[in-house]
């Protein structure tokens, strides 16, 4: 036994490793659409559940195979002493396995039901956690609480059916078991009386069928569970199951970025779920050139920087940078070459320096400290008890939303890529430390490419070009003062923002 | 990994594949196993039926049985 426990001590942390490293690595390579669409919990919960589940299994199989083993040799052994207690065993074994072939499908099939309805109770829970600010500002408690009892309560009867199946199977089994038990001793006393049998044999039957009792009385118990965690693992395995969205050309190279032109070439694209937002758009983006992006609420700014980012692949046309085609790229590489500083800014639960080193994992201490410096958050750091080494909570819940996107402004400084966009990257900051920030970011933005998406028009006076959205077309473009000239939409939102933000309707 | 159609048997054996060495020796042991737990009770009807049918000294019965006792013993 303990030759076992070293192979098991050998194979299972190396399964369990081969499983999470794989599940993992598959599973960042989902589109940005993937997680748009699934719970972080209830992914994580299926690479823990696969794990688990994969050992089980495992381990059932290997169980399963002994008891098969056992029961073929006892057959054998039984026909040495009488061919009769090798029939009762044999079709006792019968038996036992129709018994488990019958309630098996049901018992897989609950518990689908039951991994998927768990995994649902995981994501709601997960959700509601991650919520908890929004909860306790709406004093809406009893309201998660219904919600997720709702969901425990689901949950709770489909683990009930699926146990009330195998709580039947178990008894078919018992009765089983017992008519084995009772056949062999009354065969057995029925030949001892006739001289048939000696003591040996009547103590080789009976302790071969109370052995055979307990073994498969584990199996059993272990076949439960093997239902259950074949129903985990099939839910985990939806992750690798479902082909990512976006993959690179089999033949894809790295981008190579010299000048950091940017061309939409008859570009067309609608989200899966709305109509189409861009039709045939053409624009060109000139090196080194700073854009500003303009438009209300869904006229399609955002999804113009998510098509550079290939975050969505285009219905039709292309878009290239530097004469190169961002499908026939690399995603790696495209990424690579583009610095982005999104709305909705989150961090990992790290130290600072370490999410700021995100942008350059090979960059120094020294260097991290000035791109911090630069983007105006080394001071707030340095006031921090733990400085760099601070941790900034589950996607840096510990800082406020002006500290974040110093943060990632710094994160950003520090990727020097060519291509740089910002999305309201100063949204969250003050008046002083914006002004502060953008002497940072002006610096930034020489010799790159550079798109700013902003509802504080202010901040794009010293754009080179802006351009107007409505509904996915461009409407105008031009500098702040060509478009001031024009009395068009632009003139009339920057009269109607008088220094502040956009109107939500115009 | 392909993700087309991945099914869960071939998303296992993709898994054990690199570790079959050991996934071969778990099985052969659970083989082992299996036979001597049904072939232990059979040597012990050996040595009962052996030490019933002994008719000598009944201090030499251990020596009659000692072979069945040490296949038990290993088993």
């Amino acid at each position: 036994m303990r030759v076992l426990d070293w192979v098991r001590l050998k194979l299972f942390p190396s399964v369990r490793y081969d499983l999470v490293t794989a599940m993992f690595s598959y599973l960042n390579r989902h589109s940005h659409h993937y997680f748009q669409n699934h719970f972080a919990g209830s992914l994580s919960n299926k690479i823990s559940d696969m794990q688990s589940g994969f050992i089980t299994i495992l381990s059932t199989m290997d169980d399963t195979f002994a008891q098969c083993v056992g029961l073929l040799i006892a057959i054998m052994m039984m026909l040495l002493v009488h061919p009769i207690f090798a029939l009762i065993l044999f079709l006792w074994a019968a038996a036992f396995i129709l018994i488990a072939i019958y309630f098996f499908k049901p018992i897989q099939q609950l518990s689908n039901i039951f991994a998927t309805s768990k995994t649902t109770l995981v994501g709601k829970l997960v959700d509601s956690i991650s919520n908890m600010t929004n909860v306790r500002l709406f004093s809406r408690n009893a309201y998660e609480n219904n919600l997720i009892q709702a969901a425990t309560w689901d949950t709770t009867n489909k683990d009930r059916t699926m146990q009330w199946t195998i709580l039947k199977m178990r008894v078919f089994w018992d009765v089983s078991i017992i008519v084995l038990i009772g056949l062999n001793l009354y065969v057995l006393v029925a030949m001892y009386a006739k001289n048939q049998v000696s003591i040996g044999d009547f103590s080789f039957i009976i302790s071969l069928s109370i052995s055979i009792f307990f073994n498969l009385w584990y199996v059993a118990s272990q076949f439960v569970v093997f239902a259950e965690e074949l129903g985990k693992c099939r839910q985990a395995l939806t992750i690798i199951s479902a082909p990512h969205d976006i993959v690179d050309q089999p033949q894809a190279k790295s981008l190579i970025v010299n000048q950091g032109r940017i061309e939409f070439d008859e570009v067309t694209f609608h989200y899966a779920e709305g109509a189409h937002l861009f039709q045939n758009k053409n624009v060109v983006i000139a090196p080194d050139q700073k854009i500003g992006l303009v438009g209300l609420s869904g006229s399609g700014k955002t999804t113009f920087v998510n098509l550079i980012l290939r975050l969505f692949d285009v219905e039709s046309g292309k878009i290239l940078i530097d004469g190169q085609n961002i499908q026939s790229v690399t995603q790696d590489s495209l990424h690579e070459h583009i610095a982005m500083i999104p709305q909705d800014i989150s961090l990992f639960h790290r130290t600072l320096m370490d999410n700021i080193r995100y942008g350059c994992v090979h960059a120094g201490d020294d260097e991290v400290i000035a791109a911090s410096k630069k983007a105006h958050c080394h001071e707030f750091i340095t006031h921090l008890t733990h400085g760099y080494q601070s941790l900034v909570g589950e996607r840096g819940i510990k800082l406020s939303g002006g500290q974040r996107q110093r943060i990632a402004i710094a994160r950003a400084m520090l990727k020097n890529a060519p291509i740089l966009i910002l999305d309201e990257a100063t949204s969250a900051l003050d008046s002083m430390t914006e002004k502060h920030i953008q002497e940072g970011l002006h610096l930034l933005m020489q010799g790159r490419t550079t798109i700013v998406i902003a509802h504080r028009l202010s901040t794009l006076s010293e754009m080179d070009r802006i351009l107007v959205f409505d509904k996915g077309r461009i409407i105008e473009d031009g500098t702040h003062e060509e478009l001031i000239k024009m009395h068009g939409h632009y003139a009339c939102m920057w009269e109607m923002q008088a220094g502040g933000f956009l109107p939500e309707k115009m | 990994m392909n993700s087309s159609q991945t099914s869960l048997k071939r998303f296992f054996f993709e898994i054990i594949k690199p570790h079959k060495g050991y996934v071969i020796s778990l099985f052969f042991i659970a083989f082992y196993w299996g036979l001597s737990n049904s072939f232990s009770p059979y040597v012990l009807k050996l040595i009962i039926d052996k030490a019933v049918a002994f008719s000598g000294d009944k201090s030499a019965v251990f020596h009659a049985v000692k072979p069945y006792v040490i296949l038990y013993i290993l088993l």
